[in-house]
């Protein structure tokens, strides 16, 4: 009888094996075997899908909308990272700001790393003065103003066949993204899996290693990148951000020279940065207002969002500005961010 | 591909399953391809290096067997270069040019292991220990063989070769014991050290941060996190060879309670301290020699081997001392008998193995400071930090890793030296079969709650 069952076992290993390997590189096969959680109208944030802990499964509403000004017409081009597009609560940045100031705002894609290559490949309006706003989070500040120093990429060059092939076909047998992923969220193993994570939680206070930091009251977690950021001393030297502030300063002056573009920059603070107290080991290196103190002194305007937020919790601590299970601010801290930044741009910069 | 991925998870189900249904005469072809997809999971690319030697060696091999006289040693050496060659230039170019000249090129990966495995075929062909292999793709199988080729056991052909023409049988038993010993490789990775490396990785990649007590830490856990990564993936090697129905050689035998040096290596990376054995140190003469000569060969083996691991002045000062520890123990042995007679601590056996236990794991574990730091001054830093800053900073401790993870490490260590005891004494586990499956069982519960899964690599993939 045990060597029926141990045999049994086997071939159950077996069999696992060859349905991880159908899902895992079959797509058409691994969505049908993966259970759908989400909707399109609400999220539970990219730090609960992380952590997968029951009490931060808490459901954000997804607002849906679509931006229509264009590049060259636009008196206002915003280009930043997912801050600018979350469409959490309510809709992104650039629509709120469009309607804050009843003129059209461009949103660039999130993906661009150098803001110049971008414009020269895509720009020529360059007759008429206009607005850029370029917005970073904190933790890739000094890694994308470096990025705007280097040369920018040449045009992807075309692939022959012969390069090509051997590229595909080693993708398709040795990459293994597809694989991890089905084998983490099929119907078989995840059940397992979440109930293990949430075992770990409950009675060890566990949680998955890219959660840097946790707070239960309230409840908040922190992405681990925005916590080794926020306590790493030597962001804190006087030298990293002094260069990253001269990147910056080349930038505006290089798009006002090129492009005729009026530059203001924003960094949004990690949510570490603003909600560190929270966490009993919580730390800042003081990133943002060192830089802040450089960028003022080149004569780069700047939106000082990390004050704008920190007297927001100074006078009223009641409603959250970052949500709990994700990295990105909430409908309010959008919201107070673009009452700043119109008020920045009709009083102090353009003329409309 | 890692032990460690769902890759592998999928692969060796896959692979043994094809292994038994599969007819005889093709089993060796599904081991073959299976291992050269195995290889080609990390850096596809490389395969062709290996490659390369493999037909060097192959025709090394014949070509010594059927020569006479000179021509014979003529042949190996052509061999032996050719391997070591491509080790230099991969592995050492760079350090040996001393920064006149810098390639820039990647370590294929497990390079140092199966050039030494091809190594060992050629000079054991040319000893007339093992007959030259007829058949490219088999002996191309018994370097490339996936359990073992990446980090060893470095197998001996006389050991290996023959296994690939037996016909193995689905024996549950067999299978069975080589899954309990996957399982518990993967215990002492994932749980043991993976969690270690939380409190290894930060200090020793910032050292002027930390003081005393994290650096102690820090180095301890070392210790502990080398020996888990490395023994769990033999261990695993092993398992997953015997389940098909191989066996591998032993790697490690609880090296940590060796009573001294010379029994260390006796337990430690068993593979790589017979091959240095048997094909430098008793060439060079062994200990049959003149003492002087003998303590120089065992400072030749020792350096020889720290070089073997990375082309570094912080893993040859690592052989280095292994090797001056040797030649210490070695001269001051009947000086120390003297005094032990004096102190009659010979009456007290096992006050004097506590002594001896704790004093060679604490001189190993000076080595492994070495061994981890990237550099020599790096090492030096740790040292001096090791006696300063004990009062008040024990926080750095949990820096980067909780309380609860160092009481979890520490109790998978506690636990690991209680199950790794000496083989021969008898426990409930071995005389009652079902608590030893329901215990293994455990384990693997344990694997899935409390191992970390997100560090795939092993530290000796780099060798």
């Amino acid at each position: 009888m045990a060597k029926k069952i141990a045999l049994l076992l086997c071939w159950l290993a077996v069999a696992l094996a060859i349905f991880l390997l159908l899902g895992g590189k079959i797509k058409s096969v691994g969505r049908t075997l993966i259970p759908v959680e989400a909707s399109r109208d609400f999220s539970y944030g990219d730090l609960y899908a992380m952590a997968e802990v029951a009490p931060l499964k808490l459901p954000i509403p997804v607002v849906r909308s679509t931006a229509t000004s264009t590049l060259d017409t636009a008196p206002i081009i915003m280009l930043g990272d997912s801050f600018l597009n979350s469409k959490f609560e309510t809709k992104p940045v650039p629509q709120l700001l469009a309607e804050a100031l009843q003129r059209p705002v461009y949103a660039a894609p999130q993906t661009i790393e150098n803001p110049l290559a971008y414009l020269r490949a895509n720009y020529h309006n360059t007759s008429t003065p206009k607005v850029i706003i370029i917005e970073t989070v904190e933790r890739y500040a000094a890694r994308r103003a470096a990025n705007y120093a280097t040369p920018e990429n040449s045009a992807p060059t075309t692939l022959s066949f012969w390069q090509r092939a051997p590229a595909g076909i080693s993708r398709h047998l040795f990459d293994t993204t597809d694989l991890d992923y089905f084998f983490a969220h099929n119907f078989l193993v995840n059940p397992t899996r979440v109930f293990l994570k949430n075992l770990n939680f409950t009675w060890l206070g566990r949680v998955d290693r890219r959660i840097g930091a946790y707070s239960l009251t309230p409840p908040m977690l922190f992405y681990f990148e925005e916590v080794e950021f926020d306590q790493n001393p030597a962001l804190a030297d006087h030298t990293p951000i002094a260069a990253t502030a001269r990147h910056i300063k080349t930038l505006g002056d290089t798009l006002q020279r090129e492009f005729n573009l009026k530059m203001i920059y924003i960094v949004i603070p990690n949510k570490y940065t603003l909600y560190h107290d929270l966490d009993p080991h919580g730390r800042y290196n003081n990133f943002i207002p060192s830089l802040q103190t450089e960028l003022a002194a080149a004569g780069v305007p700047y939106l000082d969002v990390h004050g704008l937020y920190q007297n927001y919790r100074a006078t009223d601590d009641t409603q959250l500005l970052y949500f709990p299970n994700d990295t990105h601010f909430t409908g309010l801290g959008k919201t107070l961010l673009v009452r700043a930044l119109a008020a920045q741009l009709t009083t102090r910069l353009i003329d409309f | 591909m890692s032990f460690v991925s769902v890759l592998f998870l999928v692969f060796f189900p896959i692979v043994t399953a094809l292994y038994f249904v599969a007819p005889h005469r093709y089993r060796w072809f599904i081991l073959l391809a299976a291992s050269v997809y195995f290889y080609m999971a990390f850096v596809p690319s490389y395969i062709l290096i290996l490659a390369g030697t493999i037909v060097i060696d192959y025709f090394a091999g014949r070509l010594i067997e059927s020569a006479q006289g000179s021509r014979r040693r003529l042949y190996l050496f052509a061999s032996i270069a050719a391997n070591l060659g491509v080790l230099f230039f991969f592995k050492y170019f760079n350090f040996f040019a001393g920064g006149l000249v810098h390639l820039n090129i990647l370590l294929p990966i497990g390079l140092s292991f199966h050039t030494f495995q091809s190594l060992s075929y050629t000079i054991e062909v040319y000893r007339g220990h093992q007959p030259a292999e007829r058949r490219f793709g088999i002996l191309a199988l018994y370097v490339l063989f996936y359990p073992q080729m990446v980090a060893g056991p470095i197998e001996r052909p006389q050991n290996l070769l023959h296994q690939f023409y037996e016909r193995h049988y689905f024996e549950l038993a067999r299978v069975g014991a080589g899954l309990r010993q996957m399982l518990w490789g993967f215990f002492k990775k994932t749980v043991i050290a993976d969690r270690l490396a939380f409190f290894v990785d930060p200090v020793f990649n910032n050292v002027g941060d930390y003081s005393g007590p994290a650096l102690l830490v820090a180095v301890l856990a070392f210790a502990f996190q080398i020996y888990c990564d490395f023994s769990g993936y033999s261990d695993i090697a092993i398992g997953a060879a015997k389940v098909m129905g191989f066996d591998l050689m032993k790697n490690f035998a609880a090296p940590y309670r060796a009573q001294s040096i010379a029994e260390f290596w006796q337990r430690w990376h068993i593979s790589l301290s017979t091959w240095f054995r048997d094909y430098v140190y008793i060439p060079l003469g062994g200990n049959r020699v003149a003492r002087a000569t003998w303590y120089r060969n065992l400072l030749v083996v020792f350096l020889l081997s720290g070089l073997w691991h990375g082309a570094n002045w912080t893993f040859i000062v690592w052989g280095g001392l292994h090797g001056a520890y040797l030649i210490f123990g070695a001269a001051t042995a009947p000086f120390r008998a003297k005094i032990i007679h004096a102190l009659t601590l010979n009456h007290w056996p096992t006050l004097l193995k506590i002594w001896r236990t704790a004093f060679t794991f604490s001189l190993v574990t000076l080595t492994w400071i070495f061994f981890r730091a990237h550099t020599l001054a790096n090492g030096l830093a740790i040292i001096r930090g090791l006696f300063s800053g004990w009062s008040g900073t024990w926080n750095q401790i949990f820096f980067n890793g909780s309380l609860t993870e160092l009481l979890l490490a520490a109790a998978g260590i506690v636990f690991l030296l209680l199950v790794e005891r000496e083989p021969t004494k008898s426990t409930l586990l071995t005389r009652i079969p079902w608590l030893r499956t329901a215990s293994y069982a455990g384990l693997a519960a344990l694997i899935f709650f409390l191992g970390e899964f997100t560090n795939s690599q092993f530290i000796y993939f780099q060798f």
